[in-house]
C-alpha cells in the first residue's frame, strides 16, 4: 500500500482539525498522518495539545433524557391530527353549510329571506357579468349599410 | 425503510429506539436546552414516519439523513430565536440565550455555547456523532474543506476557552 505524501503544513492542518486521535482522522490520510507524525516532533507537539483539548471534550456529554415512548406518542398525536385535518375538515365545512341551508322552525325564517336573496344576488351578479356590444358597435354598423344603400 | 414508508410502526419504532441517543444529543449540543433538543428529536422522527418513502439508501445513510434533519431544524431554531431576543435585548451573550437558567453545566457545554453555530455543528458533528468529513459536508451544505477550516477555528475557539496551552 503507497502512503500519500503529506507537507508539514497540511498534516498540522488535518490535526488541527480533527484532532489528536487516529480513529478520527479522514480514512484517506490516516496512514499518512501516521507516518509524518512518527518522524516531526513539531507535529507530535501540536498533537499532544490536540490530545488535551480531545480529553476534555470526551469527558462531556449530552444526554437530554428524552424516551422511545414520547416520540412515539407524538407521532402517533401528529398523524392523527393530521389525517383528521385532512379528511374531516372538508366535509365539515359542507356539512355546516348544507346543514345551514336546511334550516328549520320559526326562529329562522330569517334565513329563507338570505337564502333567496343569495340566489337573486347571484342571478343579477351573473346578468350583469354577461358581455353586451356595446352601441358604438350597432351605430358604426348600421351607418355602413346605409352607406352602401345610398352609394348603391 | 420500505417497511416504515409502508406504515409498520415496529420497525420504526426499533428506527426510533436506535437513533434516537445521537440526534437527541445532537440537538441538545446545538440548542444548548433540553426542552428544545426534545422538540427537534420529535420533529425529526415524525419526519422520518412521514417521509420514509423519501429516503435513497444509494445517496446517504439513514444516520445521515436525520442529523441532516436534525441540523436544519437546530438552526432554524437558533434563528428563529436570536430573532426574537433581538427584538427585546442587544448583545446577548449565546450562552444566556440558549442555556437552561440555573442549570450547572460541564466546561465544554459552556464551551460550546459559546462557538458560532456553524463552528458548533461542524465540531459537534465531526467529534461527537461520529459521521465521516464528507457526511459532516453534505449535512451542512459545505465541502470538506469548507467544514476542515470551521473546524480548525472551533477548536482554536474551544482550547482558548477552556485556558488549553496551545
Amino acid at each position: 500500500m503507497t502512503v500519500k505524501l503529506l507537507s508539514q503544513e497540511h498534516a498540522k492542518a488535518l490535526i488541527m482539525a480533527y484532532g489528536s486521535e487516529p480513529d478520527r482522522w479522514p480514512s484517506e490520510w490516516r496512514e499518512s498522518l501516521i507516518v509524518a507524525l512518527a518522524g516531526d516532533p513539531a507535529l507530535r507537539e501540536c498533537a499532544a495539545a490536540e490530545a488535551k483539548l480531545d480529553q476534555m471534550m470526551a469527558s462531556e456529554s449530552a444526554d437530554p433524557s428524552i424516551s422511545v415512548a414520547s416520540i412515539l406518542a407524538f407521532t402517533a398525536q401528529s398523524v392523527a391530527r393530521r389525517e383528521h385535518e385532512l379528511t374531516e375538515a372538508p366535509v365539515g365545512v359542507l356539512e355546516r353549510f348544507i346543514e345551514w341551508l336546511c334550516f328549520s322552525g320559526f326562529h329562522s325564517t330569517w334565513r329563507s329571506v338570505a337564502v333567496a336573496s343569495m340566489a337573486l344576488a347571484l342571478g343579477v351578479g351573473l346578468g350583469l357579468g354577461v358581455a353586451a356590444p356595446p352601441e358604438d358597435e350597432w351605430v358604426a354598423s348600421e351607418a355602413y349599410v346605409f352607406a352602401l344603400v345610398e352609394g348603391g | 425503510m420500505e417497511q416504515v414508508a409502508g406504515g409498520d410502526r415496529e420497525v420504526y419504532a426499533i428506527l426510533v429506539a436506535h437513533h434516537l441517543g445521537p440526534i437527541s444529543a445532537y440537538a441538545q449540543r446545538m440548542t444548548g436546552n433540553a426542552a428544545n433538543a426534545e422538540d427537534i428529536a420529535q420533529e425529526v422522527f415524525l419526519r422520518l414516519w412521514l417521509k420514509a418513502g423519501d429516503f435513497d439508501a444509494t445517496r446517504a445513510r439513514l444516520t445521515t439523513w436525520l442529523h441532516q434533519m436534525a441540523h436544519n431544524l437546530a438552526i432554524d431554531q437558533l434563528r428563529k430565536r436570536h430573532r426574537e431576543v433581538s427584538l427585546e435585548v442587544i448583545d446577548v451573550p449565546e450562552s444566556t440565550i440558549s442555556s437552561d437558567p440555573g442549570e450547572k453545566r460541564h466546561p465544554v457545554t459552556q464551551a460550546l455555547q459559546h462557538l458560532p453555530e456553524r463552528q458548533r455543528s461542524a465540531l459537534a458533528l465531526t467529534y461527537y456523532q461520529d459521521l465521516s468529513n464528507r457526511e459532516v459536508a453534505d449535512i451542512m451544505g459545505l465541502s470538506t474543506r469548507a467544514v476542515e477550516s470551521l473546524l480548525v477555528r472551533a477548536r482554536n475557539a474551544m482550547k482558548i476557552r477552556l485556558e488549553i496551552a496551545q
